[in-house]
């Protein structure tokens, strides 16, 4: 049975795609070779490995449950056949290992090809077992656990371009891991207060430099973002940049401050620039600019004035996710009703579109949708009083050099692609 | 609930202290009380939100508590230093002009203070802002049994602080919200906490007493359910035999 989809991944490759659900399940699908036999299957994508990577526990110190709910994957470089997956829930970090396996030794001299054993005394002669080929199986082993490091509840993981490292980050602490090493993990950041009642601020979200293994950013509740030297000092509560787009006065509400609160910060594939999401937009940051982002696009503003039914019904606090395509060039991420939004940073065109059942049959090209904000609805527009706000869209992907692009609505999973004449 | 706010100009205005804020200017008396009632429903719903501990979140947690805090500090500098505005007129019941926990009183009636049956249901009438001091006091007294540390006789708007009940009645608080308080600090001042405005600033407010306890454990939902402190704000739903319950946990805390 399908759960609600929490994270969704494409590899370095693009030729694996995972995503991780709220009961703990990963679901990796790979994409089909193309092949001449069955050209319009062109990559398609199917499931190539499901496994449990988490189960729910019970903190028995505090009363508590942890959920197995899968909050973030992210794939490491590939170094040899087998794949490597970090997958997280709010407490624990695994390291997985998917391999495959064709080939299978027959002819052992100590057991049957059932596997019993045989007795010795009745082997008279020795044979070498040969490697015989097989169905092909996919096997995922956890090859490494990163517990009880964390006090408050993960939010990102992000490997280091040294690929031995990856940092994790939860509410209040940036913890340094090594891959190899599982009993020990570096703290960089923590910003817990002596008092806890002082507190006003949390880590939202964390990611690595692309290129820089010393640095990495993270953002915080208030809407800011800080870049951290690690070269610096072992301790990086002293940023080396901190960027913040003042406030405009005159948009100030009581939902100000919630609205600001950056839900996922990603570095371009350049590593030159950085975008951020919050409530209602997505903004581009240049890494040299920190007073003030260089693109702004507005996801829904017309949600604005419905703030205040926003924030009743808690739909005010999602966090969307916003990703890059492989070039830069456009930037992408979802909004309420199925839909989401693409934004194009050369033209300044934007594109509205749904991921639903009802509304595209496979190989049908997507239409765009509108939503209607005031006076006349024309044909085919939506009002905004007639959106549903259950349907959300907080995780999307783009395949690192095509486009390619992986939609999680609630628990469906979506992948379209460029149509090709 | 769909509120919608037009408002003309936010101007940045000095209080007597000297301190800057912000304050809003209304074209009507329409657009301020609804104004006034959407920033009440904001309160009350931030009160429920962090109560609810279905969904258990540091985040959303602090969240909710700046913006309980921003409401908060709008109101104690409305009263603190009430602009021309609201002096001149009548405003809706809010909750600034009252604890959050409205038990039957034995109020001495002053000739400008209402009865709290009135402002239960009506409308306070706050002309001066002598008087509304004066109505924050005369509430405080009636509040405590006798089981309370305090005599009834002493100044009781301190006592009101332990419980933090009188959460919105500050004025002027600098040191902010989150400030940490003993107790010594409190029955210290006792008899001119009411007219030195710097004793205000040792005030711990209600909020500030479930958030703090909110956020005082590394996780805040099984805190949340066992602290006694959180509910003087849930009474304020509950009627009067509640805040026996309340009071007699709280004398257990000190």
């Amino acid at each position: 049975m399908a759960d609600i989809i929490s994270t969704v991944e494409f590899n370095y490759s693009g030729e694996l795609l995972a995503t991780g659900d709220k009961g703990g399940r990963v679901v990796i699908f790979q994409r089909e070779q193309e092949s001449k036999n069955r050209p319009l299957s062109r990559g398609e994508y199917n499931v190539y490995s499901t496994f449990q990577s988490h189960e729910p526990e019970f903190d028995y110190l505090k009363s508590l449950e942890i959920e197995e709910k899968i909050n973030k994957i992210r794939w490491l470089p590939q170094q040899n056949a087998a794949h490597f997956l970090l997958s997280t829930n709010d407490k624990t970090i695994k390291l997985w290992k998917i391999s495959e396996r064709d080939k299978r030794a027959e002819g052992y001299n100590l057991k049957d090809e059932d596997g019993r054993l045989r007795d010795p005394f009745r082997i008279s002669t020795l044979r070498v077992p040969v490697l015989m080929p097989m169905d092909l199986m996919v096997e995922a082993s956890p090859r490494r656990i990163f517990a009880n490091a964390h006090t408050y509840h993960i939010n990102s993981i992000s490997v280091n371009s040294d690929h031995e490292t990856y940092l994790s980050a939860d509410d209040l602490r940036i913890n340094l891991w090594h891959l190899e090493i599982t009993d020990r993990s570096f703290n960089i950041v923590d910003i817990k207060p002596a008092n806890m009642e002082e507190l006003t601020e949390v880590i939202t979200a964390a990611e690595c430099h692309p290129h820089q293994c010393n640095v990495f950013v993270y953002s915080s509740s208030k809407g800011t973002i800080r870049l951290c030297d690690m070269r610096a000092a072992a301790l990086c509560d002293r940023h080396s940049k901190f960027f913040e787009e003042p406030e405009d006065p005159s948009s100030r509400s009581f939902f100000s401050e919630i609205i600001s609160s950056i839900s996922d910060v990603k570095f371009s594939h350049s590593g030159r620039y950085m975008m951020t999401r919050d409530y209602l937009s997505v903004k581009v940051w240049d890494l040299n600019m920190e007073n003030r982002p260089v693109e702004t696009y507005q996801v829904h503003e017309y949600l604005r004035s419905k703030l205040c039914s926003l924030y009743e019904n808690d739909c005010i606090f999602d966090k969307f996710e916003c990703c890059w395509n492989g070039s830069d060039s456009a930037i992408m991420t979802g909004s309420y009703n199925n839909f989401f939004r693409m934004f194009d940073r050369n033209t300044r065109r934007d594109i509205t579109l749904e991921a639903s059942r009802e509304n595209s049959k496979p190989r049908a090209t997507l239409k765009p949708r509108k939503v209607c904000t005031g006076g006349k609805r024309k044909k085919d527009e939506i009002s905004v009083d007639s959106l549903d706000f259950n349907k959300k869209i907080l995780h999307t992907a783009w395949h690192p050099k095509e486009n390619v692009i992986a939609v999680a609505a609630t628990n469906n999973l979506y992948i379209f692609q460029d149509k090709m004449n | 609930l769909n509120y919608e706010i037009i408002l003309s100009i936010k101007a940045t205005l000095k209080n007597q202290s000297g301190l800057k804020y912000v304050s809003w200017i209304f074209e009507s008396e329409a657009q301020k009380t609804c104004y006034l009632q959407e920033r009440q429903q904001m309160l009350r719903l931030c009160l429920d939100k962090l109560h609810d501990s279905r969904m258990p979140s540091l985040h959303r947690s602090v969240l909710l508590a700046n913006t309980m805090r921003h409401i908060q500090r709008e109101m104690t500098q409305e009263k603190g230093d009430p602009p021309a505005y609201l002096c001149s007129t009548t405003i809706p019941h809010s909750q600034v002009f009252t604890p959050l926990c409205t038990p039957e009183p034995q109020i001495q009636s002053l000739d400008c203070i209402p009865t709290l049956s009135d402002m239960d249901q009506g409308y306070v009438d706050l002309t001066c802002s002598r008087c509304a001091e004066e109505v924050e006091m005369e509430i405080d007294v009636s509040f405590f049994p006798s089981a309370f540390a305090t005599s009834s006789s002493s100044t009781p708007f301190t006592d009101s602080s332990l419980l933090g009940l009188t959460s919105l009645l500050e004025a002027g608080n600098t040191l902010g919200y989150l400030t940490d308080l003993s107790l010594d600090d409190i029955f210290e001042d006792i008899d001119t906490s009411m007219f030195d405005s710097s004793e205000a600033a040792s005030i711990r407010t209600c909020v500030l007493c479930s958030v703090s306890h909110l956020l005082a454990g590394d996780e805040e939902t099984k805190v949340l359910s066992d602290c006694p402190s959180t509910s003087p704000l849930q009474c304020s739903h509950n009627d009067f035999n509640d805040l026996d319950h309340i009071m007699e946990v709280l004398v257990g805390l000190v």
